[in-house]
């Protein structure tokens, strides 16, 4: 399988202070890979990185082959790269202008087709089209900022703590949005803390204090005690 | 004597809202507050005077001068300063100290260029009749100054909401490191933003010599503080509520100056401690923040 996103020794942090040390990945086409990691291990920093929002000291960033760690972060969305931040969306744009904003480029025309596909997707977003985006609900800012994120046709998406300030039952069904998503052949990438969520993936990363613990497949990972002892605190999955 | 309050209140109030409306809007964007916006509606004033002396043109007639060069002057202004700023580790008291900075400089260049003696544009530019409503008699120039102003808002509003750039505008003034990740370019919004801004500020300079008084080169100092005040009471980060702000200021000006005039002055200040005692988030602040 081609490789989308490879990462070789990324070094990062802010100003001073560094966060991320010689952290290596690669996500193929088609592949949903997770990254797993307690608080402060390093996962979102990782992501900002990797989007262009905290600047890669050292190392190299290459999306379809292409050196992306000294471009803007909006060079490399137009390049393919597909962010969810777990803020995820313009609180004070409506539902339909969130979903125009990310469909940047298109045709009036294009803009429409593809916001009637993500309203198919997510369908509690189409009557509330016109509402301000801040007014949502948390599962429905959610989907909103999957189908924003959507709506440039990524080679990667990439997420931020999907489950974040989610219930049990939005979880679930936030999973069943990415499982059709990636049933569809879009590569993932996800920073994640819920277990959950490890059903969607095929490889697995597990940082901590900002370097790779852990790297291997999801069946590797549940058939790894002291993985699943330090960081899962669980004697099964 | 109320009638007339109220009309020259509207009209001043529609004035004032132009006044601050660039200064709030770049505020929107950058979350800088550019300390030189007064010394911008300055520059635009003695061009207006100039284009009047040297040509004979009316500000009506100035206006697309003033919009080419002023628009230009915030896009090199932005691209040369604004980067840099934003890549600091303290933006905003930096810009603080670099837009005041830009201030005096502008001022201290605007001395020598034109000296420091106040000059006017005669009223009657735009006619000798006076306007007549509600059976009073008001200037043409401050009818025009309304209707101006009124134009220009409703331009704001159309690039804010009916324009991609001005769409792209609203999501980077909705959450800054959002619209980066959703592949905006935020420098060419930002420059947009202030090239617009200073565009405004100066076109609302071309009718200070009818609402303002004579100009001069010290005259920026006093603008900004009004714009400021403007700007807060009609919510900093909100430009169309700056036409909010500008008609609560406008209305208590010419209330102040109808009734108890030699309390005028202190009105900026006065509305300034008001609106941070009462409603310290301005009057359009939502009730709770989004996100």
């Amino acid at each position: 399988m081609p490789v989308v996103l490879r990462a070789e020794a990324i070094e990062a942090g802010y100003g001073a202070l560094e966060v991320l040390w010689d952290v290596s990945f690669a996500v193929e086409d088609g592949q949903c890979v997770i990254l797993f990691g307690a608080n402060g291990s390093g996962k979102t920093t990782l992501l900002r990185a990797l989007v262009g929002l905290v600047p890669v000291m050292a190392g190299r960033i290459e999306l379809d082959g292409v050196r992306v760690e000294r471009l803007a972060p909006h060079e490399r969305v137009r390049r393919g790269l597909g962010y969810m931040s777990e803020l995820g969306i313009f609180p004070d744009l409506t539902v339909h202008e969130n979903l125009e904003i990310g469909a940047r480029g298109l045709s009036g025309q294009q803009v429409r087709r593809r916001a009637q596909d993500a309203y198919a997707i997510f369908p509690d977003l189409a009557p509330r089209r016109r509402e301000v985006a801040g007014r949502l609900s948390g599962g429905q800012r959610k989907m909103l900022g999957l189908a924003k994120a959507l709506m440039g046709r990524p080679r990667l998406l990439v997420l931020d703590e999907p489950s974040a300030g989610l219930s049990p039952r939005l979880i679930k069904e936030t999973i069943a949005a990415l499982r059709h998503l990636h049933g569809q052949g879009l590569a993932m990438l996800l920073a994640e803390q819920n277990i959950s969520f490890l059903e969607l993936a095929q490889y697995a990363y597990v940082l901590e204090g900002g370097r790779v613990r852990f790297s291997g497949t999801v069946a590797q990972l549940e058939h790894n005690d002291a993985v699943r002892r330090a960081y899962f605190g669980l004697t099964g999955l | 004597m109320l009638a007339y309050t109220l009309v020259g209140g509207l009209l001043f109030g529609l004035y004032f809202g132009l006044v601050a409306l660039g200064l709030n809007l770049v505020f929107g964007v950058m979350r800088l507050v550019n300390l030189a916006h007064g010394d911008f509606l300055m520059l635009g004033a003695f061009a207006a005077y100039w284009a009047y002396q040297l040509f004979g043109l009316t500000p009506v007639s100035a206006l697309a001068a003033e919009v080419v060069i002023f628009s230009a002057l915030g896009l090199a202004l932005y691209y040369a300063v604004v980067p840099r700023l934003l890549a600091s580790s303290d933006p905003e008291m930096l810009s603080f100290i670099l837009f005041f900075g830009l201030s005096q400089a502008l001022q201290a260049l605007a001395v020598i260029a034109f000296g420091n003696n106040p000059r006017s544009i005669p009223a009657t530019v735009f006619g000798r009749a006076p306007v007549r409503i509600l059976g009073q008699a008001f200037p043409a120039a401050w009818m025009v100054s309304g209707v101006v102003s009124v134009a220009l808002v409703l331009f704001v509003y159309l690039y804010l909401y009916h324009s991609r750039l001005g769409r792209a505008t609203r999501a980077v003034m909705s959450s800054r490191e959002e619209a980066m990740v959703s592949g905006i370019d935020v420098h060419r919004v930002s420059a947009a933003a202030l090239g617009v801004g200073l565009m405004l500020a100066a076109m609302a300079g071309a009718f200070s010599p009818f609402m303002l008084g004579s100009i001069e080169p010290g005259m920026g100092t006093a603008v900004t503080t009004v714009s400021f005040t403007v700007t807060v009471i009609g919510t900093l980060g909100e430009p169309l509520g700056t036409v909010l702000g500008g008609l609560v200021y406008g209305m208590s000006l010419m209330l102040m100056e109808s009734y108890l005039s030699s309390w005028a002055n202190l009105l900026p200040y006065l509305l300034l401690i008001a609106i941070m005692l009462v409603r310290p988030a301005g009057l359009l602040a939502r009730r709770a923040r989004y996100a």
